[in-house]
């Protein structure tokens, strides 16, 4: 970044650390279920700033700096953290209205002293309205690294307290069985948010600061089963939309530094939401794609198979209009199902009409076996009516596993359903176009 | 019972061998007593099932042991000494639905967590942790799964995760919240395996359990618990048609499943059922 001003890359940096000690502290949040407690805690934390910077004032601090202000914060966000607690404690008053009402009262309160310090003569320089949007750009250099340096400490508190605080998240009852204690923990997990929540309020500012502990871990939770990566790519993630953020607001419109950063966090999730493998939108999509070209062939297979079975002959070409009458498809449908077949080299359709290859014909005679398996299964063992297990037996059996045929194949074994493994049990009804 | 037995020194009637005893626990949430006087001694190497209707305070007299709940007055005792000091020698099987089976951890990782207390703060799970806490894992017969999210564990199997947790405690008292819920044959098989392993290995296992059909076979002594103690003792003496009634008050459907199971059995817990099982 040399080509970057000293100044300018310091609080860049500031401002990535932030992020990644967010997203990694975040992904415990969340787990904890006390995103909305953060919130009331960044919200409770303005009017600290205020009294920290009529503190500093008082006892006559050189040089306006940051740390009397984050001071202030810290007790302040604490303090509204305390009276949820306590709210909570009362009789019919429940945890998201306690929350909801200190969340606003603090915040409004922020709102009052920070307007009545600019009126005040020198308040305007003081800049304190950054504090509600965020402004990263006006931060000084001793700022910055004081930011830096606590979510450098922070983060590295989170890595050695990471093992606890997961057990803890995922079964608070059980830690506690084993002798953790749950204040402590909570406390443990609260004052590293707090520690942040304050740091990133020039950064951020208190409306939004929530939103880089959460939207970074809810965008990784997309990206893999294992709370250990969870926390890294939230980290990743928070450090890149935090970096994003800091920088396009110095270089466009004059932009606050938090909506920018949240944006940029925002823009990160959607990716993660809609390319994401296995539990992203659009693999969910293809998986279904997927899932009803499998079931159509699968379809196919099975109706020529029948066909030629009734006839006793495999090698005869069977006419579109069989198959059509047989599963009742549209004339779309079945030329997709042909399409489909066709490119996986399990039927041939020429003129003469549409013929399993020897591949399309053990391919047939497997599905055939499964779906009658089922057929079987749900007659004698779900007791449904021999008429209408054709359909219940297609939707699901295009999600057998191996093990689960084998399965059962014994149950029906035992029962006498069938006599020989492996064999294509009779149909359990008559086989003929389905509701005729 | 006589107030003796709320001095700091045992009663006559509470033996410090116990491995768990109970002195006269009331646990009220709110107003409404969910625990009323209880006071029980379980027996060394016992394999113990507690039964009792809804609401008559199974959970919460596991909790209450583990400290989980406040006690309205009471005092618990592990091994002769307080559960505070006792901590590692208690493993603790909570219900399934009590967590987030979503939650982004491997089957060996939750197996691990039997072994934080050992591992201690500020520590990595060091190899030979994790290779007990696969050890445990092979004994309920996931050794294949410990790479899997639980998510994609069938319920079952997050069962036997649990269990498996608790072992990877090697404690001494293992207390376990309806295991037996909602799992498939199989699992049901592999737990009551491992319970009567844990006996034999000279431990103590306190047990929810919702089925009467099996709760004769199962265990060798009962806890008959509906709020207060109705009964306890070995199974023979305790699985009586009078004393369920008792337990499960006025619920007839209840009841009747009792009666039914009893009668299916020949008589209470006597040798029919175990020639049945081999």
């Amino acid at each position: 970044m040399g080509w970057l001003p000293y100044n300018t890359t310091v609080v860049l940096f500031g401002a990535v650390i932030l992020g990644i000690a967010s997203g990694a502290v975040g992904t415990l949040l969340l787990f904890r279920g006390r995103a909305l407690l953060a919130d009331a805690l960044s919200h409770a934390a303005l009017p600290g700033v205020a009294v920290g910077f009529l503190l500093g004032l008082a006892l006559g601090v050189e040089g306006r700096p940051l740390w009397p202000l984050l001071l202030g914060a810290l007790v302040a966000g604490l303090l509204g953290v305390g009276a949820v607690s306590a709210l909570v404690r009362l009789p019919r008053v429940k945890a998201d209205a306690a929350i909801g009402v200190v969340l606003s009262v603090f915040f409004a309160v922020g709102i009052v002293l920070i307007v009545f310090i600019q009126q005040t003569p020198g308040g305007q320089k003081a800049g304190l309205t950054q504090f509600i949007f965020g402004q990263a750009a006006t931060m000084r250099l001793a700022d910055a690294q004081l930011i830096a340096f606590i979510a450098a400490a922070t983060l590295t508190l989170t890595a050695f307290t990471f093992k606890e605080l997961r057990l803890f998240c995922f079964d608070p009852e059980y830690a506690r069985g084993l002798g953790y204690s749950r204040t402590g923990l909570d406390l443990l997990l609260m004052m590293q948010v707090a520690l942040l929540t304050v740091i990133g309020l020039h950064t951020v500012g208190a409306l939004l600061m929530v939103a880089l502990l959460i939207v970074p871990a809810v965008a990784a939770r997309f990206w893999t089963e294992r709370m250990g990566w969870m926390a890294l790519v939230a980290a990743g993630f928070g450090g890149l939309g935090s970096g994003l953020g800091t920088a396009g607001s110095a270089i466009a419109f004059n932009l606050p530094t938090g909506p920018a950063i949240v944006l940029a966090c925002g823009g990160l999730f959607l990716i993660s939401l809609l390319v994401a493998p296995r539990r992203g939108v659009m693999a969910d999509l293809l998986r279904r794609v997927r899932l009803r070209r499998q079931t159509l062939h699968a379809h196919l297979l099975r109706a020529v198979y029948e066909i030629a079975e009734l006839s006793g002959d495999f090698g005869a070409p069977i006419d579109h209009a069989a198959l059509q009458t047989r599963r009742s498809w549209s004339q779309r449908q079945l030329r997709r199902a042909l399409r489909i077949g066709a490119s996986r080299r399990e039927i041939t359709v020429d003129p003469g009409g549409v013929r399993l290859t020897e591949r399309g014909r053990s391919a047939a005679r497997r599905s055939v076996r499964t779906h009658r398996l089922w057929e079987h299964f749900l007659t004698t063992h779900a007791d449904i009516a021999p008429s209408h297990v054709d359909r219940a037996a297609d939707d699901i059996e295009h999600v057998i596993g191996e093990d689960l045929m084998h399965e059962l194949e014994r149950a029906l074994l035992d029962r006498g359903v069938i006599t020989r493994p492996g064999d294509v049990p009779a149909s359990p009804h008559r086989i003929g176009r389905p509701g005729s | 019972m006589p107030p003796t037995a709320t001095s700091s020194t045992l009663g006559p009637e509470h033996s410090a061998a116990s491995p768990l005893s109970v002195h006269d626990v009331t646990v009220a949430y709110r107003r409404a007593p969910v625990l009323w006087d209880v006071d029980y001694d379980a027996p060394p190497r016992g394999l113990i099932g507690m039964v009792g209707p809804n609401g008559a305070g199974k959970s919460t007299l596991l909790k209450a042991v583990l400290g989980l709940v406040p006690m309205t007055s009471g005092r618990i005792e592990v091994f002769g000494r307080p559960v505070a000091t006792q901590r590692a020698r208690i493993a603790y099987v909570p219900q399934r639905e009590s967590v987030d089976w979503d939650f982004p951890v491997t089957a060996l990782d939750v197996v691990a967590m039997g072994r934080y207390r050992r591992i201690g703060w500020f520590r990595r799970v060091s190899r030979a942790h994790r290779d007990a806490a696969r050890a445990c894992l092979d004994q309920v017969g996931l050794a294949d799964y410990a790479g899997r999210q639980i998510g994609q564990l069938s319920g079952g199997q997050q069962q036997r995760v649990f269990l498996a947790r608790a072992l990877a405690q090697e404690a001494d008292l293992y207390l376990m919240d309806e295991p037996f819920a909602g799992v498939d044959a199989s699992t049901e098989r592999t737990i009551i395996d491992i319970l009567r392993r844990l006996q034999r290995e000279g431990k103590t296992c306190l047990v929810v359990h919702h089925d009467l059909h099996t709760v004769g076979e199962y265990f060798d002594h009962l806890l008959l618990l509906n709020v207060r103690v109705v009964a306890a003792g070995p199974t023979e003496n305790v699985l009586t048609e009078d004393l369920l009634r008792k337990t499960y008050g006025g619920r007839l459907t209840l009841l009747d499943r009792a009666g039914a199971a009893l009668e299916q059995q020949g008589s209470p817990a006597g040798p029919a059922v175990e020639s049945s099982r081999s």
